[in-house]
């Protein structure tokens, strides 16, 4: 029996929107490789919306199942509601993660919310000029 | 499905299955004295037969070893069974043995723990600067558990000789696989055990040189694990030195081929290494995902890194051989075994390139 649930292995074992989109307008990244887990999101916004997601992770199986996860909860969804993803989202829509998982290797969220934020400086900066 | 885990258990030899059941079904008295029933007598036969086999193996008198239930029970009762004072042994050993250090020195026990070089090798310059007048016992293993660097125990055995400090030797990893004799090794205890060797779990011996006694671990009347005892000494029959070969030359096939891909490291010594034990680190990638990817198509190995099962520490042998925790995130031990046939070492390499291929794809990092 794996430590993890049947759906943290599914998205392991067919990450969705896996690598870097090429035109993207904001990207995030969280994680270090000392600890193991990096992990880049790559977002594409047009209206306040992201229409695209990619992403690029190094870890383990729950690392690239949470990135996996969280880029098909933030896709289509409009900036502020994306920021209101959290850890707790991506591990609860994969039924659960083990508990030294939990936080070492769920950054995807973080790292999202640092591409968005990202995302509004620049336009904020865009608009100003 | 490809079993490439050998190194934390093995498979029972169908041989070993039978001998068991025998003593299991029809010959399952035990003798606990010379007068015992007669039918009982039959386990005084196998006890005797399996320590002669032993004793050929290791070059010692069948009658200077004790039965114990393995690796474990066998470093304890060592380590436990020395009078109170100071102990050598080294960074890389067994957790049987670490941890036992750690629990002495609690208890008022002044313990070295010797460093080793980046291939895994014990300084035995440092051996001889540690050992000290109230040095009871000096505990070294044979070869290496995670990277199978086998340490020089005759130039040891010396040293620990001209000090008189008991030499200890955890052989659990490589007996059978390389030659241990303790008479030219100057080797006082050693400890074997038989899941390593397609023996059953729970048994193994532990070496005793006369006149050496150990304070006794446990006290009373044992009923020896005497189906076991029969499957180990089975076991050790039927292990023939062309076994080695053919994983010596599968372990080469393997550097060679893992070697071809970018940014990899192999671990351990380039010259004295068990036959059958491989440590690879592949950069940028986290080996948990590799095992379990390989695991997707029925190879079985282990990681050697830090995300599983130890918490998110990084394995303490590479840690010793002056690894960061970087490095070890992407390691794998590769375990071969008689079993292992040429067809799926290549469907191994195949499998291994793709996944790591994959792996890396999918990382941020490229190098």
């Amino acid at each position: 029996m794996s430590i993890y649930t049947e759906k943290v292995l599914e998205h392991f074992k067919n990450p969705r929107n896996q690598g870097k989109i090429k035109d993207y307008d904001s990207f995030g990244e969280k994680g270090n490789p000392v600890c193991g887990d990096v992990m880049h999101i790559y977002i594409k916004v047009e209206n306040d919306k992201i229409v695209d997601i990619g992403w690029e992770t190094m870890g383990c199986a729950a690392a690239i199942a949470t990135t996996s996860m969280l880029s098909e909860l933030a896709k289509g969804k409009s900036l502020d509601e994306a920021m209101k993803l959290t850890k707790q989202d991506v591990s609860d829509e994969l039924e659960g993660l083990p508990p030294v998982k939990m936080h070492c290797s769920n950054l995807a969220a973080e790292a999202l919310h640092e591409a968005i934020k990202k995302y509004r400086e620049k336009n904020k900066k865009k608009k100003t000029k | 499905m490809i079993y490439l885990d050998n190194t934390t258990t093995t498979k029972v030899d169908d041989k070993v299955l039978q001998e068991i059941e025998i003593y299991q079904k029809e010959k399952y008295g035990v003798a606990i004295s010379d007068y015992s029933p007669e039918f009982s007598m039959s386990s005084k036969k196998v006890m005797d037969a399996t320590q002669k086999i032993i004793s050929e193996k290791i070059n010692s008198n069948p009658d200077e070893m004790i039965f114990t239930s393995g690796q474990t029970e066998g470093n304890n009762y060592v380590l436990k069974g020395v009078p109170k004072g100071h102990i050598i042994t080294t960074k890389i050993e067994h957790s049987s043995i670490l941890k036992t250090c750690k629990s002495l020195e609690k208890q008022g026990y002044d313990v070295t723990y010797l460093d080793v070089n980046e291939e895994g090798n014990v300084d035995l310059n440092q051996l001889k600067e540690s050992l000290r007048k109230d040095t009871v016992l000096v505990s070294i293993q044979h070869a290496n558990q995670e990277v199978g660097t086998v340490q020089n125990i005759k130039e040891a055995g010396k040293v620990c000789k001209d000090h008189q400090a008991l030499f200890h030797v955890d052989a659990s990893h490589s007996f059978l696989r390389v030659p241990i004799d303790v008479e030219k090794m100057n080797i006082d205890l050693l400890t074997i055990t038989s899941h390593l060797i397609h023996g059953p779990k729970g048994i193994g011996a532990l070496y005793i040189r006369k006149p050496i006694r150990l304070k006794p671990l446990i006290q009373g009347t044992r009923i020896h694990n005497i189906p076991g005892i029969a499957g180990f000494g089975k076991a050790i029959e039927l292990w023939k030195d062309k076994d080695n070969k053919k994983m010596r030359k599968q372990r080469e096939k393997l550097i060679k081929e893992i070697g071809k891909i970018p940014n990899t490291v192999i671990f351990g010594s380039t010259e004295g290494s068990l036959p059958d034990v491989l440590s690879v680190n592949f950069k940028f990638i986290e080996g948990e995902s590799i095992v379990l990817y390989l695991g997707m198509e029925d190879i079985v190995l282990s990681t050697g890194s830090a995300c599983a099962g130890r918490g998110l520490k990084p394995s303490h042998v590479l840690e010793a051989m002056g690894y960061g925790e970087e490095d070890s995130h992407g390691s794998i031990r590769i375990g071969l075994s008689r079993y292992i046939e040429n067809e799926d070492i290549d469907i191994f390499l195949k499998e291994l390139k793709e996944v790591v291929n994959r792996l890396r794809d999918m990382s941020p990092i490229k190098g």
